[in-house]
């Protein structure tokens, strides 16, 4: 059905043009050289303000060019390895990353290495070779499809680190100079005299027998002492794997409770972590860092009383808690309990708990302790792994 | 006012350690020493009465109060006692102290049996009873010459009379 043009009213007031049949060339010459003058005019403030404009768009391109030149010559002086990527695809990278993976290729995937082991933090690997061991950091920055990948070498940091800590390790044994003499001269005091009255031709040999056996117990001592020292001293990850820590746990366990049962005290274990939840962790540094606490908990527990280890996890970080039924933390060694020779008790060589914190926070976890109703209670957290 | 008495007792130990303690203790009884020993300052207290006569050795450094404390405390109570200070820290600082605190001589650890059996005996306060008896011997020659030349006079003797065998 065709449509009909509209139709105007009769109503609407009819404009001054319509008069005539055409009312342009009703406009007079003079008019005509004025528009004309005007247009000029006009379009002469454009052209120079578009040119204006080329000039601005010259100088910006100019300046974009100059910034990514910089930029390219940043990245590519820059020691930091920098990978661009679209849906996961290398898009492009700069010289460096190639310190790292020289097998990268444009175009593929982004694969690391399999002879990088996940370091004790997330995004941290270390790299062995002939030429020494290197730490290796990942940082990824996600943008919609595109991610930014940065890699870099953390060995310098991370030895700088374990220097300072160290020194203020060895600062440490420096200010326990009197401690530490203590701590060695008096099992020493006690061998002396024990090996005299063996060189002593007067004494029965059943009595040389257990002096003997007593100087043994000393001498063993002081191993252990010199040991633990190296260790408090010297305290590092040596190399680290991957372990499920509810089996970390349950060995500790598995230390203390002859012990427990030979004192009559109950060992209750409400461990509620995922089996096959990893720690990279040097195992036997966190075994015994448990079993420093529960040696603690144990001595300060009478026979009935409870020892109980409990565990949980929450994203990315597990905690432990070992609580004791004894008499709590005096409240004058609260702050100072971390610290070598400070505990109360003279059996052991004062530096386990020391040495506990020291191989927590090496692997980035802590220690905390503190008193609660019935007692002591001990909390250690650890990371837990995840996978870049 | 408390009048003192004269009391033989035996040699005190003060000393924390266990092991170290008994390996003391084993030097001592192999010596035939007399002693008692106390694993803390604090218990030693009540033994320090006027007029006690022995010699004191304990260690500087006891959970509670200190070797040192215990040094005034006990020379307080009996000036003259004996006190020896056993140090595994051989430090110049602390052996002022404890000497101008009183101290009559230091024992280093590690030590052999003989530096502490010569410790002891170099201070120990000789007893009544060895008093008497080391007197009793200087006199019984005496006596026999004057029962001698007086064979029909038993002589009283007014030191060991009742208090040790002068025959011995």
């Amino acid at each position: 059905m065709p449509i009909s043009p509209p139709h105007l009213p009769s109503t609407m007031p009819k404009s001054p043009a319509s008069e005539a049949e055409d009312p342009t060339l009703q406009l007079m010459p003079n008019q005509l050289a004025e528009a004309f003058a005007l247009f000029y005019e006009e379009s002469k403030k454009l052209e120079s303000q578009q040119a204006n404009l080329q000039e601005k768009i010259n100088q910006l391109t100019q300046e974009l060019y100059d910034s990514n030149h910089r930029l390219g010559i940043l990245l590519n002086a820059i020691p930091a390895g920098v990978v661009l990527l679209e849906n996961n695809i290398v898009s492009l990278h700069n010289p460096s990353v190639l310190n790292f993976l020289p097998q990268i290729v444009i175009g593929q995937a982004l694969t690391l290495p399999t002879d990088w082991q996940a370091s004790i933090a997330p995004g941290e690997y270390l790299i062995e070779s002939p030429s020494g061991r290197r730490t290796v950091q990942l940082v990824r920055i996600d943008e919609g499809s595109r991610s930014i990948v940065q890699i870099q070498d953390i060995s310098a940091n991370i030895h700088l680190h374990q220097q300072s800590q160290q020194e203020n390790r060895l600062a440490a044994m420096g200010k326990m100079a009197a401690s530490i003499a203590h701590q060695f001269r008096t099992p020493l005091a006690t061998a002396l005299l024990y090996s005299s009255h063996l060189c002593d031709e007067r004494i029965a040999a059943d009595q040389s027998k257990e002096f003997a056996e007593r100087l043994r117990k000393q001498l063993l001592g002081l191993e252990k002492l010199s040991q633990d020292m190296l260790r408090f001293i010297t305290n590092r990850p040596r190399k680290s794997e991957l372990v499920p820590i509810a089996s970390i746990v349950q060995t500790a366990e598995q230390g203390i409770r002859p012990l427990c049962e030979k004192k009559g005290v109950q060992l209750l274990s409400h461990v509620n972590i995922a089996k096959d939840l990893l720690v990279n962790v040097e195992q036997q540094a966190i075994v015994n860092a448990l079993l420093a606490i529960l040696e603690n908990a144990l001595a300060v527990s009478e026979s009935g009383k409870q020892i109980t280890i409990s565990g949980t996890s929450q994203s990315q970080r597990v905690t432990i808690t070992i609580e004791d039924q004894g008499p709590g933390i005096p409240q004058t060694m609260i702050d100072s309990l971390f610290e070598p020779f400070s505990t109360g008790h003279s059996n052991g060589t004062g530096l386990g708990l020391a040495i506990a914190k020291n191989a927590l926070e090496a692997h980035r976890g802590s220690i905390h302790a503190e008193n609660y109703a019935q007692g002591a209670r001990f909390t250690i957290t650890l990371p837990c792994m995840n996978s870049l | 006012m408390m009048t003192p008495i004269n009391t033989d007792f035996p040699v005190i130990l003060v000393e924390d350690d266990e092991d170290l303690r008994e390996a003391i203790a084993v030097t001592l009884r192999l010596n035939h020493i007399d002693f008692v020993t106390h694993q803390r300052a604090e218990s030693v207290l009540p033994l320090l009465q006027p007029g006690l006569k022995t010699v004191l050795i304990t260690d500087y450094r006891l959970p509670g109060m200190n070797g040192l404390d215990l040094l005034k405390l006990a020379l307080k109570e009996i000036p003259d006692l004996p006190v020896i200070v056993m140090t595994a820290f051989a430090d110049a600082k602390l052996a002022v102290e404890a000497l101008k605190a009183g101290a009559r001589d230091f024992l280093i650890k590690p030590f052999v049996p003989d530096q502490l059996i010569e410790i002891i005996t170099r201070y120990r306060p000789p007893s009544s009873a060895i008093e008497a008896m080391v007197a009793s011997q200087m006199l019984s020659p005496l006596t026999s010459v004057i029962e001698l030349q007086l064979p029909h006079h038993a002589l009283n003797d007014p030191l060991t009379s009742g208090v040790v065998n002068p025959v011995c």
